[in-house]
Order: C-alpha cells, then sequence, then structure tokens
C-alpha cells in the first residue's frame, strides 16, 4: 500500500496560506518543496499542482504576486499573503482545528465506566 | 466568501481576453521553477540529465500542468464555446446557398407559428387586465335544448347581486355597437362600442379611473338620470387625443349628452375578447343607448360578471347560484303554475365559467378553423425540421473525413457533437430572427383577415378586432421552438458523426467509392420521404379546400348577381322607434327609386349573404292542419313590396307582396321553395294558414312560394319564410339591407345613393356598399382564408421537398461518378443513366406517397366539416396531389440526372 497521499484541493490552498505565513514571499518550487518537506515526505505532491491551487488563491484575492530576482539571482514569480489572504488563513486555521477536534473524539478508545 | 468567490468568476471571465499574455508569463514561470528544482538536484550530485529527468517528473509533465493552470484560469466551457461558436459561423458562411436555405425555411416555420400563437394567446388565452382575474366567474344560462345563452336578463343580475356569501361582487355589463352622429354625420367612421355597466362593474373587476373616477352604485339607481360616461385610454386617445381636461366633456350618443367623468387604463377594454369597449354608461341609461329595445330595463340584455370570494370553490357559487335562480323564475312566473311550467323551470339552470381570459362569443366558431390552421402550422413545422436536418446531415456528410481527423487527434464524441449542436443552434437562431419579423408581417395579415367577417344583421356585430401583438411569450414560445428544432435538427448528424468508423473514412481519399453511398444516406432518404408525405398531406388538403371556395363562389345563390348594389345601414341608431321606421323604409325606397340609373329598390332585414346562420327550429312552426314537424332550420326575412323583382329571386306560384299588404291588411307570407316542399310535399301551398308568432289561431296566409335563396352564407340550406316589414316592423331594429337594381355598373351609384340618404337624415349610419360578389367574398372570408393558408403551405412544403430531393439525388450522383463513368465506358447509353437517377427519385416520392396517403385521408376526416361539395377523399384531389409530387420528384432530380448522363467515362475513371 503507498504510504504517500495525495493532495485533495481544499487543503493544499490551506497548506499554501500557511507556508506563505511561515516562509514570506516566496515562489511556486519553494512553496511546493515546503510543503513535502513539512509532511516530512508522507505526501506525494507533483509541484505542478501547486500553480491552479496559487492561480485560485490569487482570483480570490487572498495572495498577490509579483516578479523578483531570488538568493542566487534567478527570476521568479513571488507569491505573498494579502490582508484578506491573514483573515481567510486565521478562519480556515480555526474551521480546520474546530473539525479536527471534534473528529478526533470519535477516535479516542472508548473509556471503561 | 461569496464575494471572493465572485471576484475569482470575475477574474476568470476577463482572464478570456488576456490569454496569450498569460500564457507567456506562465511558460517563463514554469520555466523558473524547473531551473531552481534542477539546480537543488545539482547540487545533490545528481547529472544534468538526470536532474532535469527528475525535476520534470516530479512535476507531472509540463502540458499537463499548464492545462491545470488554463483550467483554473479560464473558464474552459465558454473558451470552447467561443471556439464553436467561431468555427461554427465560419462552416455556415463556407456553404452560403444552404445556410440561407436553412435559414429562410426556418423563419417560415417559425414565422407561422409565432403569428399563430400570437392569434391564440389573443382570442383564448391572454387574461384580462385586472386584479386576480382568475376569481372572476361569467355566468351562462342552459336551457333544456342544449343551447347556452350569456346574456342572463337584469332582472335575474340584480337577484344575484344581493346574494354576497359567495361572491365578492356581482356586475353586469352589455357591449353595444353605437355611432356617434354628433361627431361625424352620416358615416359610419363614428362608430363606437358603448358597454352599459352596473354601478360596480368597475369595482368587481378591480380597475380605477387613470384620470377622474369610475362609476359608483350612486351612479346606477334612476331609469336614464345618470347622463355620465367613463371611457377607455384607446378612445380618449384616438377621439380626444388625450386632451387633459377630459373630464368633465361631452359626447353625444343616439341623442342624449352624456358627460365624461373617467378614463380607465391603458390596456383595459373590457371583458369581451375581440370587441374592446370604447365607453361605458350606467346600465340604468339602457333605454337612452338602446331606443330599440321596448319595455324599459326588465327586457334588457347582460353580460354578469362576479368575483368569488377568496374561499369559494366555483361549484359552491354554482349550487347557490342556481338556487337563486330557481327561486327568481318561480317568482317571475307567479303563483298559478301548470305543472308543465314547473318542471319546464326545473330544467333551467345557470352555470359558472372562469371569465379569467374573458368572454367572446366567436371563441367557439373560431375554434375548429383555428385548430386546424394549428394542424398545418404543425406539418409545415415537421416539414421545415425535416428540411434543415437534411441539409445538416448533407453537409456533415461531406465532412466525414474532417470528424474523422478530429477523432484521430483525440476529439471526444462529445466534444464533437457539440460542436455540431453549437452549428444548428446557431442556425436555429437565424431562423427565429428571421422568423420573427415573419410573425409580424403573419399576425398582421392574420388579423386583417379576421376583421374582414360578414356583417352580421343583429344586434350584435360579429367582426372581430384583435390585438394580436408579438410580446414577450410569443417571443419566448419562438425561441422554445429554435431550441426544439435545433435539438431535433442537430441530434441527427451529430450523433451519425460521432460513430464515423475511423480508419475507413480516413482511407477513403475522395467520394469515388459508390458501395458505401446506399447504406450511408439512409437517414437522409427517410428524411426526404417524410417531407414527400407531409406535402402530400398538405397538398390535400390545399386542394380540398380550394375545391370547397370554387363550390361555394360558384354555388347558385339564388339571385341576380350583376347589376345589383346592396346598401347596408343601420337606421335604428338613429333613434327612431318602430312605426316611424317603417315610415323611414318606405321613404328610402321611394327617395332611391327616383335616381337617375336605378331600376328599382327594396328593403329588407338583411337576408341577402348576410352571414347570418341562425335559425328557428321547423316545430316551432304551426302549419294549419298539421302536427309539428322538427328536422329544418328555417329563417325569416321582412321585405318590402318588389324585393324579389329587385333582388332576381323568381316567385314560383303565387303573387309577390303589395303596398296593400299594411299592418292592418290580413297577415301574408311568401315561402322558400324548400320550406314549402318539406311541410306541403307536392300539394299547392298557396292559400295555407300557419303561426309563427305563437299566440292563438294561424293569422299567416301562404301566397307564394319562391325560389331558393342564399340568405345566410352559401351553405345556407335552411328554408325561409319572407313577410311584409310594415307587419312585423319590430324586425326593421335590425340592420337593413337596401337592394338596388341598376342599369349600369353598380358602384358608378354609390356617391349619388350616399348623397341621397345623407339628404333623408343625416345621422343615417351606413355601413358599406357592396355588391353580390363582394357580399359573397366578406362571408367567405374563413374560408378563403383556410385555402390561402392551406395553399401558401402545401406550395411551400413541396418545395420544401424538391431541395430535399435534389440534396439526397446530387449527393447520390456525386458519389457514384465513378460507377456512372464504369457503366458508361462498358456501353450503357446516357438515356439509361439518366433513367436510372430519375428513377431514383421516383421511388423516393412514391415511398413519400405510400406513406402520406393514409396520413391524408386519416387528416382529412377531421376537416370534413369545413368542406362543401367535396368529399373528404375526394379522388381528383388525391391524384391530383400525388401527380404534383411525382413532377416534383423528377423536377428535383433532372439537373443531377442531366450531370450524371453527361459524366466523360474517361474523367470519370481517371478522377479518383
Amino acid at each position: 500500500m503507498n504510504e504517500k497521499t495525495d493532495v485533495w484541493q481544499g487543503t493544499m490552498a490551506l497548506m499554501v496560506l500557511k507556508t506563505l505565513e511561515a516562509l514570506g514571499p516566496q515562489h511556486g518550487y519553494g512553496i511546493a518543496r515546503r510543503i513535502e518537506q513539512t509532511s516530512e515526505n508522507v505526501l506525494a505532491l507533483n509541484y505542478g499542482t501547486v500553480y491552479p491551487a496559487l492561480v485560485k488563491l490569487e482570483q480570490e484575492g487572498y495572495i498577490a504576486a509579483e516578479w523578483g530576482v531570488s538568493d542566487n539571482n534567478r527570476k521568479a514569480k513571488f507569491y505573498k499573503l494579502t490582508r484578506a489572504g491573514r483573515k481567510q488563513l486565521a478562519k480556515e486555521t480555526q474551521k480546520w482545528e474546530t473539525t479536527t477536534a471534534i473528529l478526533a473524539r470519535f477516535f479516542v478508545p472508548p473509556q471503561e465506566s | 466568501m461569496e464575494m471572493r468567490q465572485l471576484r475569482g468568476w470575475l477574474v476568470r471571465l476577463f482572464g478570456l481576453f488576456s490569454r496569450k499574455q498569460r500564457e507567456r508569463e506562465f511558460a517563463e514561470e514554469l520555466e523558473s521553477h524547473l531551473a531552481f528544482h534542477i539546480e537543488d538536484n545539482l547540487r545533490a550530485g545528481m547529472s544534468p540529465e538526470e536532474a532535469r529527468r527528475r525535476a520534470l517528473i516530479k512535476l507531472g509533465g509540463v502540458t499537463l500542468t499548464q492545462e491545470l493552470h488554463r483550467e483554473q484560469r479560464g473558464l474552459p466551457m465558454l473558451e470552447t464555446l467561443f471556439q464553436d461558436l467561431r468555427f461554427g459561423l465560419r462552416m455556415l458562411r463556407k456553404h452560403p446557398s444552404s445556410t440561407l436555405i436553412a435559414i429562410l425555411t426556418l423563419a417560415v416555420g417559425i414565422g407561422a407559428s409565432s403569428a399563430l400563437f400570437s392569434l391564440f394567446d389573443a382570442l383564448m388565452w391572454r387574461t384580462l387586465s385586472a386584479p386576480q382575474p382568475e376569481q372572476l366567474v361569467l355566468f351562462r344560462r342552459a336551457e333544456s335544448s342544449n343551447r347556452t345563452i350569456y346574456d342572463v336578463s337584469y332582472p335575474i343580475f340584480e337577484r344575484l347581486r344581493e346574494q354576497p356569501q359567495v361572491f365578492t361582487e356581482v356586475a353586469a355589463n352589455w357591449l353595444i355597437e353605437r355611432s356617434e352622429p354628433a361627431a361625424n354625420p352620416g358615416a359610419d367612421s363614428g362608430q363606437v362600442r358603448v358597454g352599459m355597466a352596473s354601478g360596480n362593474y368597475f369595482a368587481t373587476l378591480g380597475v380605477e379611473a387613470v384620470s377622474g373616477r369610475t362609476f359608483t352604485p350612486d351612479d346606477n339607481r334612476v331609469p336614464g338620470g345618470h347622463p355620465v360616461a367613463v371611457i377607455s385610454h384607446g378612445y380618449w386617445q384616438s377621439r380626444f387625443a388625450l386632451a387633459p381636461d377630459i373630464v368633465g366633456r361631452t359626447l353625444t350618443l343616439t341623442g342624449t349628452t352624456y358627460t365624461i367623468i373617467g378614463v380607465t387604463p391603458r390596456g383595459f377594454t373590457g371583458e369581451w375578447v375581440g370587441r374592446p369597449a370604447d365607453l361605458w354608461v350606467p346600465f340604468m341609461m339602457a333605454s337612452q343607448v338602446m331606443p330599440e329595445v321596448p319595455g324599459g330595463s326588465a327586457k334588457f340584455p347582460a353580460l354578469v360578471i362576479a368575483r368569488l370570494k377568496p374561499d369559494v370553490s366555483q361549484a359552491q357559487a354554482q349550487a347557490a347560484s342556481q338556487l337563486i335562480y330557481q327561486q327568481s323564475l318561480l317568482a317571475e312566473a307567479g303563483s298559478n303554475l301548470t305543472a308543465e311550467q314547473r318542471q319546464f323551470i326545473a330544467q333551467r339552470r345557470i352555470e359558472l365559467e372562469s371569465a379569467a381570459s374573458g368572454y367572446s362569443a366567436q371563441r367557439q366558431a373560431l375554434t375548429q378553423p383555428l385548430a386546424i390552421l394549428a394542424g398545418m402550422v404543425g406539418l409545415v413545422l415537421l416539414a421545415v425540421c425535416a428540411n434543415v436536418a437534411n441539409l445538416l446531415l448533407a453537409r456533415a456528410a461531406t465532412r466525414e473525413r474532417e470528424m474523422a481527423v478530429r477523432q484521430a487527434l483525440g476529439a471526444g464524441r462529445v466534444r464533437i457533437a457539440r460542436q455540431l449542436l453549437t452549428e444548428s443552434l446557431l442556425l436555429a437562431l437565424a431562423g427565429g430572427a428571421a422568423g420573427l419579423l415573419f410573425a409580424v408581417w403573419g399576425t398582421n395579415l392574420l388579423s386583417a383577415m379576421l376583421m374582414a367577417g360578414p356583417l352580421s344583421t343583429g344586434i350584435e356585430d360579429n367582426s372581430l378586432v384583435l390585438y394580436l401583438r408579438l410580446d414577450g411569450r410569443v417571443i419566448a414560445c419562438a425561441a422554445l421552438m429554435c431550441l426544439f428544432i435545433c435539438l431535433v435538427v442537430g441530434l441527427a448528424p451529430a450523433f451519425r458523426s460521432s460513430q464515423v468508423a475511423l480508419t475507413a473514412a480516413l482511407k477513403e481519399r475522395s467520394t469515388g467509392n459508390a458501395g458505401r453511398g446506399r447504406g450511408r444516406f439512409s437517414l437522409g432518404k427517410l428524411l426526404v420521404i417524410t417531407q414527400v408525405a407531409l406535402s402530400l398531406v398538405l397538398l390535400v388538403g390545399a386542394g380540398l379546400f380550394l375545391r370547397t371556395l370554387r363550390n361555394l363562389q360558384s354555388q347558385e345563390t339564388g339571385f341576380e348577381r350583376n347589376q345589383l348594389l346592396m346598401v347596408w345601414a343601420a337606421p335604428v341608431r338613429t333613434g327612431r322607434t318602430v312605426p316611424a321606421l317603417a315610415d323611414f323604409a318606405q321613404s328610402v325606397q321611394q327617395r332611391l327609386a327616383t335616381l337617375p340609373g336605378v331600376q328599382s329598390v327594396s328593403v329588407s332585414t338583411g337576408g341577402l349573404l348576410d352571414g347570418n346562420v341562425r335559425g328557428g327550429q321547423s316545430e316551432t312552426l304551426q302549419m294549419q292542419g298539421q302536427t309539428p314537424k322538427p328536422g329544418l332550420a328555417i329563417s325569416s326575412l321582412g321585405v318590402s313590396p318588389g324585393f324579389f323583382a329587385t333582388v332576381g329571386t323568381p316567385l314560383l306560384a303565387g303573387r309577390d307582396f303589395t303596398a296593400q299588404d299594411g299592418e292592418t291588411a290580413p297577415q301574408v307570407a311568401i315561402l322558400s321553395e324548400t320550406m314549402a316542399r318539406f311541410f306541403f310535399g307536392n300539394e299547392n301551398p298557396i292559400g295555407k294558414r300557419f303561426n309563427a308568432m305563437g299566440g292563438t289561431g294561424f293569422p299567416l296566409e301562404i301566397v307564394g312560394v319562391a325560389k331558393d335563396a342564399k340568405l345566410g352564407t352559401p351553405r345556407d340550406s335552411r328554408g325561409a319564410w319572407y313577410f311584409p316589414y310594415r307587419q312585423n316592423a319590430r324586425f326593421l331594429r335590425l340592420n337593413w339591407c337596401i337592394a338596388l337594381r341598376t342599369s349600369g355598373e353598380p358602384t358608378t351609384l354609390t356617391a349619388s345613393v350616399n348623397q341621397a340618404l345623407r339628404e333623408l337624415d343625416p345621422s343615417l349610419p351606413v355601413l358599406r356598399f357592396t355588391t353580390l360578389e363582394e357580399q359573397l367574398n366578406r362571408v367567405l372570408a374563413q374560408e378563403r382564408l383556410l385555402a390561402a393558408l392551406a395553399g401558401f403551405f402545401g406550395v411551400l412544403a413541396a418545395l420544401l421537398a424538391c431541395l430535399g430531393l435534389y440534396g439526397v439525388i446530387a449527393y447520390t450522383v456525386a458519389r457514384r461518378t465513378h460507377e456512372i463513368g464504369l457503366r458508361l465506358a462498358l456501353g450503357a447509353t446516357p438515356m439509361n443513366v439518366l433513367w436510372r437517377v430519375l428513377r431514383e427519385s421516383l421511388w423516393l416520392a412514391l415511398g413519400g406517397i405510400a406513406l402520406g396517403i393514409p396520413a391524408a385521408l386519416a387528416a382529412t376526416r377531421l376537416i370534413s366539416a369545413r368542406l362543401y361539395g367535396v368529399s373528404p377523399n375526394d379522388p381528383l384531389t388525391l391524384v391530383a396531389a400525388m401527380l404534383l409530387m411525382l413532377g416534383v420528384a423528377v423536377a428535383s432530380a433532372l439537373v443531377p440526372a442531366r450531370r450524371a448522363a453527361n459524366v466523360d467515362p474517361m474523367v470519370a475513371l481517371r478522377h479518383e
């Protein structure tokens, strides 16, 4: 059985936002790489799938993009969180925590009374 | 959240416009992405090739990533649609002639249907412009003889009004045509439709005045005491040019001056469909408006309309009304009733029907011709669909290779079907737009033809004024039809193209393969056969209607057609009462007889092809010494002395009426031949006596027998009896027909006759001058309409079938050029080849005929009631239609057949 799981759309957006919050402005490759590293290589991420998520977030105004130059002098498109993006991230984070907290209760082994 | 999503969609929508630039930008971004990754991989110690390979694999492929990105960035559905539309337009432009034909045929089909829809809408479906029209109900009386009468008398109305348990309001109204002599002396252009309304009429309908006020119950208390009027918006516009000071102005009607107190909103014309009211006066003014009706308000007709209480059902209201009706009938009849009378009253019922879409006396009469019209239009629409489907199919057939290439390059079946459906949608839209133009024209034509109805002699006018209009619903109907056609027509070729055998179509480099030609086009052949069958049905119908019209037109009328001028007038509107009317008739007759060019003059209460088909039943006439005899409809006509000589109806026995047959003289009658034979067989009826008016005894003596004449329409088979108008002068309240036998061309006399009538009485409304021929055309308006439309649609369908046949045959010939060349090279003569092609077309036509004949026989049974002098299975018409279709088959195949016969074998064989 394949240990590495596919990433599904909704969480991808949240991961991208969280990554940008942690790293500050970052390019697509950096984001993809960071997501994979953070998941400690559990996620089998095709780097290409980051881009539709980035486009969607940009369309919705949560992130903004700008061409710039990297540390090693390479031209790249950098994405950064907008104010709306930060708000959305806070909201989504809370929602996620609530959801997982609820689900967690279901997976607690039944206690003997 | 939703806002953000909306923003996303908007950005995507605008993204459609800067596609190229964004594409380039993303390519750059991917490039830099790969560069970062390769760099990292190199740092990890991979070889340059390995580094690049790994980076690409990790990305998931450049093309796939670009595709994903593109889908998220733009609106792929919309982009494909634009692509399809652009391509579709290009394809349509590439074949301008077939595109034009398709659009034109669609326009005719959609236009005809939309025009018909607007007619149905105006006559049957459109609801009254009043709030909550579904609560409105109409009363109708059902008598024992199965007749339905909407005229409920005013006293009954007053009793119904006193029962508020089931109705919120009950109102009465009666509409009548009057002229306004003060505005327009003599001529009929001053004709207005006057509603005589109860005080709560407008409150019942829920209509409020836009200017001034409407009636209140206080406007309708004292007979003759309320000279006030409410006018319609249309009348305000046409007669008063929307004068702002309209309230308080006056108008004169049959001698009484009314003060205008209000104007109704635009669009409200009362509850009579086809007879828009111009103004309303209180019902208490009825004696002033209708001086010809004697006996005060008790005798006035009234249409009673009520508004149901919200929680009361129509059935409950009807039960309650029936009770009241019975009570008032019993109260009216008095106390000493025989058992027979009681039983008669018990049989009388009052019923309710929805008045949501108003009341029309003609609705029932027009239902049948409209249904026939709808049937014809439906057939035409089918023929149009078949034709357009055939055109598209032929086009799809020439594009097989293109479709195969597209499939080979990875286009899905659904994608190809969508492309073809888009093309047919484009066609349908263009056809629909052109169809609306056609519908405007067709609608005007239909309303003009409807208005040219015959002139009735009755109190009511029979002509129909409908506001046919192309409103949103008609356009929606046309749009729906477009969509329907697009689906029906587009699916067939789409379905077929999507299952092209790939390799076969690709390998086939030209159209030279003859063997495949047959099966391939079977759907097209089926469509053509259907077209031929549909045309045959329409042509048979057209033939039958044409023969009916011809039979009716050449029908012996019983009148001497030439040199007869008829003047239709409504002298009752001058305000004269019965004895004065008789004297007036005499002075008209005397005055006109002195005009040069006039040989003789007669006055009758209508009767010369007046379009009236009502008649009493023969059992109501009591012949002396006979038991009542049912089985013949009988009309009666008051005439002046000299009538028979003037109109040219020969007397077969006895004498004509003379000036001596006056009010006080013994009552006399002249019978039509049919009526005389019905009652007396071969016996001589002269000197026999009968009773026609009720009362006791047998006061009428038969003094003559006249040849049958068509008093109503050419279909008229009623019996008739004539009386001297002075002996029953109340009939002079009907419209008159003044007939003049002239020595020259009758129409040259109209000016001098009009002048003479004005000198006699400038307030006499002259309705129209006609000759017998014109009167015939008026009476046959419906027949002419049906014949003309059936003929038009039949020819149209035949033309479409011709095009379809041509398309199929030309395609077959093109496909078989190679085979034909071979045949010619092997010794076939050009005549052989010509015949082979013609034969194919004839087979298709015969197939269509075999399908069409049973369909036509079934269809003609439905129209048999409209036919005259011709059987619905008339062999002559059937054979003529068949021959016509065979002729069409030959004509449409002739060009491709000649092309086939002229094939040069060498060229054809070299041709791949």
